[in-house]
């Protein structure tokens, strides 16, 4: 039966599960572009970073992307992109994923690697802030596969993940924290 | 008296040469292919090297030109530093010697790891490569396992006709850790794909000991995650387990001749821990054949 439901959960796409016809998702989605737009200028003056790339390279790289992002986004605060509209069905599809007895494998899953729940010697969680760089030395969490069904989709190297409660919008190639909203989660 | 010496001396060479060369349980068979699993490896620490050092013994005897890892390749920072310290350096011989190291992403690792170019990964988070003909390996990002890259997967699986096709990645599928245990929600997108396309073998890390699964609806799984790391004592008793072990570092080479995936796991003593055979289930090969 469970192989039944989540065989048609896959058949749909992620966006007309996640209410395609909310406006508040497609501002979202507006604003995610233009942060990605952001980032491709910025990658420009970087340069492509080549698949056999040495530490230094990466390094550099990095760092050029941090620093052209920062500077681009210098007025950005927290909720410019998980604006007010959009935060209520964030906070719905993270309760409906995670909340109850029925979600426990959900919660184990964002448990894992959780700076929060998850800490090797060494490591410390993140801080939490826009345009922050997401430090290397923090472990990162999992998110569950149905949820990433369920939420917006995101473009290429933006993803979702989780600090304790707060669900991050993350960037993967520069490593920056784009935007977060604290407690989006239920107690994990 | 000077007789009894010379002999004496000569059967102390001849043990210490038997004895620094690391015993292969392996059949060694001509035209097999050969590689070797490492996972949560990532910690610049004794062990790693320790770990290191007997891979590179072990290829004197049992020659391999692939190492795949199972993730937490780097633990902490990722500096230029820290990818010498904690990779470049306790491979060193192996390194210098050709092998092609294939990486995986675990939940420690920076995502662009993937550029790095002795993790091998084509600048991805997701890939597969086909080290000799017959055999198709898929590396996965079990930490964030979307819909995209499960699409990929779907694609790559229908499009491989490698009768050897060996998924590995982080989280395990099927665990008795105590500390972790099996991924479910992971189990529960990856194995019906798995069996749809008859993927042959899967392995994983994260758990900090060695497991092997019992075969799973006819595949086999193991776990690879203490070739640095190790938690002691992790492993409880549960009906999942066909060989644990959790009270020292290992590595495990293998050996695919024809339809047998041979297997040794060995400590960071030397210690043969276990080892075996699984056999590619007949289905599959009926399959294999019949393209």
């Amino acid at each position: 039966m469970r192989l039944i439901a989540l065989s048609t959960m896959f058949s749909l796409t992620a966006f007309s599960i996640c209410a395609a016809e909310d406006p508040a998702v497609a501002v979202f989605t507006k604003n995610v572009n233009e942060y990605v737009k952001i980032r491709d200028a910025a990658k420009q003056k970087s340069s492509n970073l080549p698949k056999n790339s040495t530490p230094e390279q990466i390094q550099r790289s990095e760092q050029t992307l941090q620093g052209e992002i920062k500077a681009a986004r210098a007025n950005a605060k927290p909720g410019d992109i998980f604006t007010p509209e959009i935060q209520p069905l964030f906070r719905k599809i993270l309760k409906d994923n995670f909340a109850g007895p029925a979600n426990k494998e959900a919660r184990e899953t964002a448990r894992q690697g959780n700076p929060t729940h998850e800490l090797e010697k060494g490591e410390a969680p993140p801080a939490i802030q826009i345009n922050a760089v997401y430090p290397k030395s923090s472990p990162m969490s999992s998110v569950p596969s149905l949820l990433l069904l369920q939420l917006p989709k995101l473009p290429k190297d933006v993803e979702y993940r989780f600090s304790g409660q707060t669900l991050i919008l993350y960037d993967s190639l520069s490593n920056i924290i784009i935007d977060y909203m604290k407690g989006a989660a239920p107690e994990l | 008296m000077k007789r009894r010496w010379t002999v004496a001396l000569y059967a102390t060479l001849l043990l210490t040469v038997l004895a620094t060369a690391q015993e292969v349980t392996l059949p060694n068979a001509k035209d097999s292919f050969h590689f070797v699993v490492i996972g949560d490896t990532g910690t610049g620490g004794s062990a790693q090297y320790k770990i290191g050092e007997l891979m590179a013994s072990v290829r004197k005897t049992f020659p391999y030109d692939v190492v795949v890892m199972m993730g937490d390749n780097m633990y902490g920072g990722e500096s230029p530093k820290d990818f010498v310290q904690k990779f470049e350096k306790p491979y060193a011989p192996l390194l210098e010697g050709g092998v092609k190291f294939y990486a995986s992403l675990g939940n420690h690792d920076n995502a662009n790891e993937r550029f790095y170019k002795n993790f091998n990964m084509d600048g991805k988070r997701y890939y597969s490569f086909k080290p000799k003909d017959g055999i198709r390996f898929f590396a996965l990002d079990s930490n964030y396992m979307d819909k995209e890259q499960l699409d990929w997967l779907e694609k790559e699986l229908t499009s491989s006709s490698e009768p050897w096709k060996i998924a590995f990645f982080h989280h395990p599928l099927y665990s008795s850790g105590e500390t972790h245990g099996s991924s479910k929600g992971l189990r529960d997108v990856l194995e019906p794909i798995f069996l749809r396309h008859g993927v042959s073998l899967v392995l994983s890390g994260h758990e900090h000991f060695y497991e092997r699964i019992k075969p799973q609806r006819g595949i086999p799984y193991f776990i690879v995650g203490s070739s640095a790391k190790l938690r002691r004592g992790d492993i409880q008793k549960t009906e999942l387990t066909a060989k644990g072990f959790d009270t020292d570092n290992v590595f495990m080479i293998c050996e695919i001749h024809d339809n047998t995936l041979a297997f040794q796991v060995i400590t960071r003593e030397g210690k043969t821990i276990d080892s075996g055979s699984v056999e590619r289930p007949a289905t599959q090969s009926k399959a294999a054949t019949a393209r």
